[in-house]
C-alpha cells in the first residue's frame, strides 16, 4: 500500500514536471496577472481581452482582465491598480487611459515590486518614478502616419484637411493628432484647416462633419481618430454626393469599417490588431516571469487597410 | 424702457435664435444648405428625445435613462430588423421603450425612489445590459425599406421633420387639451393636492415615463435607420442634452410648468448655437463652456422674468 502510494506520488510528480516542461515559459505557469484596459465596451478592447485570455491559457497563467466602468477614467484605473496590489498579483499589464495621470499608481506598483508590462499607450516616465519592463505597442503615432500618408496619396498631396478627434485630452487623441499633423505638414499642398472633437461617436461624427462640409466647401481630407466617427463622416459626405471627392480615413479596423471600405465608401483604416497586442503583452509577461530579459519596446504589426487588400483583413 | 425690457425678456429666445442664425448664415457660403441640415436632420433627432425629458420634468421628475433606453431597445430590435422583420422590429423597439419607462415609473411612484436616482441608476443598468447583449458587436447594413424611414423625404422635406412634427402635435394636443394632460401639469405642480382631488397621480407619472421611454426608442430607431448601424454606445449624451434643451426652452425643474413647445425652441437654440460655433471655427475646447453658459444664463433669465413679471407688466 505504501509502495503504491509512492508510485502514485512519483507519477503525479512526473506528470506535473512534464506539464510544466511542455509550457514554453515554465517560470510563468500558475502565476497571477492583472490586465487593466481603458474600457471593456468598445469592440477593440473586447478583442484585447480575448487575446489576453488566449495567451494566458497558452502559457498556463491566471489572468484577470479589468477596466474602468466609466471608460478612460484615470481615477478608476488607479483604484484597479491598488486592488491588484492588495491581491498580491505577480505581474501587472497596464494600458493607461492617461499617460501622466497613471504615474502615481505605477510608482506604487514599483514600490510593491510588482513588475509592469506597459501595453498600447505609453506610461510617462519623465520623473523616473514609473518604471515598466517593456512597452508593447501598435504605436498610435505610427497608426496616424500610415493613415494620413494614405489619405495624402489619395488626395494627390494637396487640399484642405480636418481631423475628427476623440474627447479632448485623451492620450490616443493627442498621439493620433500629432501623427496626422506631422504627416500632413510634410505635404506643402495639404492645409490642415480644423480639428474638431466628435466624442469618438458615430452620431456626433456625422453631425460635426455636416457642419464642417458647410464651413469648408473645398474640404478634401477627413482624418478621423477612430472608425466610428469616420463612418459618421462617410454618411455626411455621402449625403452631399461628395464620396470619392473627399477622402476619409479611420483608425482601429472595425468590421463595419472594413465593410464600408469594401463598398468603396470609407477609403482607409488602420488595423490595430488589439487581439495580437494583448496576446503579445501577456507573452512578454510570461517571458519576464520566466526570467528572460525583455527589450524596451515590443512593436506589434500594424496594417493599413485599403480597398485593394480589405478582403484579407475581412477574412481574419 | 420698461416696455423694451419686457419685450426682450418675453421674446429673447426668438431674438436669440435669429441672432445666432444670422451670424452663422453670414459666414457660410451655403447658408441654405446649412439651415436645411440643422432643421431637417440635426434638430429632429434631438427634439424627439428631448420631448421625453420635458414630459418627465413637467411631472417634477426627470429621465436620465433616455440614452441607454434608446440603445437597448434599438439593439434588441436590430436583431429582427436585420432579418427584414421591420414592423415586428419597430414594434419590439417601442414596446421595450415603454417597458423600461414602466420600470422607471414604478421605481419612482411605487418604490418612492427619487427620480434622479431611479433614472440615473437605471441608465447604468440598461447600458450595462446592452453591452452584455451586444458584447462588442454591431449590427449594420439594414435594408432600404428600413433606412427610408429616416433617409427618405416627401415633397423635399425630410421624413424626420414629418415624424418629429407629428409627435410634437400629438403631444401638444394630449398635454394641453385633454384631462389627462391637465392632470399631469397639476400633478407636477403639486402632487399632494392633485391626489386629494382624486387624481391617480402614480398612474399618471408611470404613463409619462412610459411615453418618455417610447420617445427615446423612437429617436434611437431613427438614428439607427439614418446611420445604418445599431450599436451599444448610442446616445451616451442624450440625457444631458435633453435636459439642457428642456431647461433652455424654459420648462422649470420644479414641475408643472413649460411644455414640449418650449422645448422645440430650446432644441433649436442648442443646435443653432453648436453649428454657429463650428462654422465660426471656434475651437471645440470652448464649446462645452459656451454650452454650459447658455444653460445657466437661460435659467437666470427665466428667474428674472418671474421676479419682475409684475413690474414689467408681462
Amino acid at each position: 500500500m505504501k509502495k503504491a502510494f509512492t508510485v502514485f506520488l512519483v507519477v503525479l510528480f512526473s506528470i506535473s514536471v512534464f506539464s510544466v516542461s511542455a509550457a514554453p515559459y515554465p517560470g510563468a505557469v500558475g502565476k497571477k496577472a492583472t490586465l487593466i484596459l481603458k474600457d471593456l465596451t468598445n469592440p477593440v478592447w473586447i478583442q484585447a481581452a480575448e487575446g489576453a485570455k488566449a495567451a494566458a491559457k497558452d502559457f498556463g497563467m491566471q489572468i484577470e482582465v479589468v477596466a474602468p466602468i466609466v471608460s478612460n477614467n484615470n481615477d478608476e484605473q488607479i483604484q484597479l491598480v491598488q486592488q491588484a496590489i492588495a491581491k498580491r498579483k505577480d505581474i501587472m499589464i497596464l494600458t493607461p487611459a492617461d499617460s501622466k495621470g497613471i504615474v502615481p499608481a505605477v510608482t506604487e506598483l514599483n514600490k510593491a515590486k510588482i513588475p509592469v508590462i506597459n501595453l498600447n499607450t505609453k506610461i510617462n516616465n519623465e520623473s523616473g518614478r514609473a518604471n515598466s519592463e517593456t512597452f508593447v505597442v501598435a504605436d498610435n503615432i505610427t497608426c496616424a502616419t500610415l493613415c494620413a500618408t494614405e489619405l495624402a496619396r489619395l488626395a494627390n498631396g494637396s487640399g484642405e484637411a480636418i481631423i475628427l478627434q476623440g474627447p479632448s485630452g485623451g492620450q490616443v487623441t493627442i498621439d493620433l493628432t500629432k501623427g496626422a499633423e506631422d504627416t500632413f505638414a510634410k505635404y506643402p499642398g495639404i492645409k490642415l484647416v480644423d480639428k474638431k472633437e466628435a466624442k469618438f461617436d458615430r452620431a456626433t461624427g456625422y453631425k460635426v462633419t455636416q457642419d464642417m462640409l458647410i464651413t469648408y466647401p473645398n474640404l478634401k481630407i477627413i482624418f478621423s481618430c477612430n472608425d466610428e466617427m469616420a463612418l459618421g463622416a462617410v454618411k455626411a459626405v455621402e449625403e452631399v454626393g461628395k464620396l470619392g471627392k473627399i477622402f476619409i480615413g479611420g483608425i482601429d479596423g472595425n468590421k463595419d469599417a472594413m465593410a464600408s471600405i469594401k463598398e468603396g465608401k470609407l477609403n482607409t483604416t488602420v488595423f490595430k490588431n488589439f487581439w495580437l497586442q494583448a496576446y503579445t503583452a501577456v507573452e512578454a509577461a510570461a517571458k519576464f516571469l520566466d526570467g528572460q530579459k525583455l527589450p524596451a519596446l515590443i512593436p506589434v504589426d500594424l496594417g493599413i487597410v485599403t480597398k485593394e487588400n480589405v478582403e484579407k483583413y475581412l477574412a481574419m | 424702457m420698461k416696455r423694451i425690457a419686457g419685450f426682450a425678456l418675453n421674446y429673447y429666445k426668438i431674438i436669440l435664435l435669429f441672432a445666432i442664425l444670422s451670424v452663422s448664415s453670414s459666414v457660410t457660403q451655403d447658408p441654405l444648405q446649412n439651415i436645411k441640415n440643422m432643421i431637417m436632420i440635426q434638430a429632429p433627432f434631438v427634439m424627439i428625445y428631448s420631448f421625453g425629458m420635458t414630459l418627465a420634468v413637467i411631472t417634477g421628475g426627470l429621465d436620465l435613462s433616455l440614452g441607454s433606453v434608446a440603445a437597448f431597445s434599438t439593439c434588441a430590435a436590430a436583431f429582427l430588423i436585420i432579418k427584414d422583420q421591420i414592423f415586428l422590429g419597430i414594434a419590439v423597439c417601442l414596446l421595450i421603450g415603454a417597458g423600461l419607462g414602466l420600470l422607471n415609473g414604478l421605481l419612482i411612484t411605487k418604490a418612492k425612489v427619487n427620480p434622479f436616482i431611479a433614472t440615473y441608476g437605471m441608465d447604468w443598468v440598461i447600458r450595462g445590459a446592452v453591452y452584455i447583449m451586444m458584447s462588442g458587436a454591431m449590427i449594420y447594413h439594414f435594408s432600404n425599406d428600413f433606412k427610408i424611414i429616416a433617409d427618405g423625404s416627401f415633397l423635399g422635406i425630410s421624413n424626420l421633420v414629418y415624424i418629429s412634427v407629428a409627435i410634437l402635435l400629438i403631444l401638444m394636443f394630449v398635454f394641453q387639451k385633454t384631462v389627462f394632460g391637465r392632470n399631469v401639469y397639476s400633478t407636477g405642480a403639486n402632487t399632494k393636492v392633485s391626489r386629494l382631488t382624486g387624481v391617480n397621480t402614480d398612474l399618471l407619472i408611470i404613463i409619462v415615463y412610459m411615453i418618455s421611454g417610447v420617445l427615446a426608442s423612437t429617436s434611437g430607431l431613427l438614428y439607427v435607420a439614418r446611420l445604418d448601424c445599431a450599436e451599444a454606445f448610442l446616445g451616451k449624451n442624450f440625457g444631458l442634452q435633453a435636459l439642457a434643451a428642456t431647461l433652455i426652452g424654459g420648462t422649470s425643474l420644479q414641475g408643472g410648468k413649460g411644455g414640449v413647445g418650449n422645448t422645440v425652441i430650446g432644441v433649436l437654440i442648442m443646435v443653432f448655437l453648436m453649428n454657429c460655433l463650428n462654422v465660426l471655427k471656434v475651437s471645440t475646447l470652448w464649446q462645452d463652456a459656451v454650452f454650459g453658459l447658455v444653460i445657466v444664463v437661460s435659467a437666470l433669465l427665466e428667474m428674472a422674468k418671474q421676479r419682475y413679471a409684475n413690474y414689467l407688466q408681462l
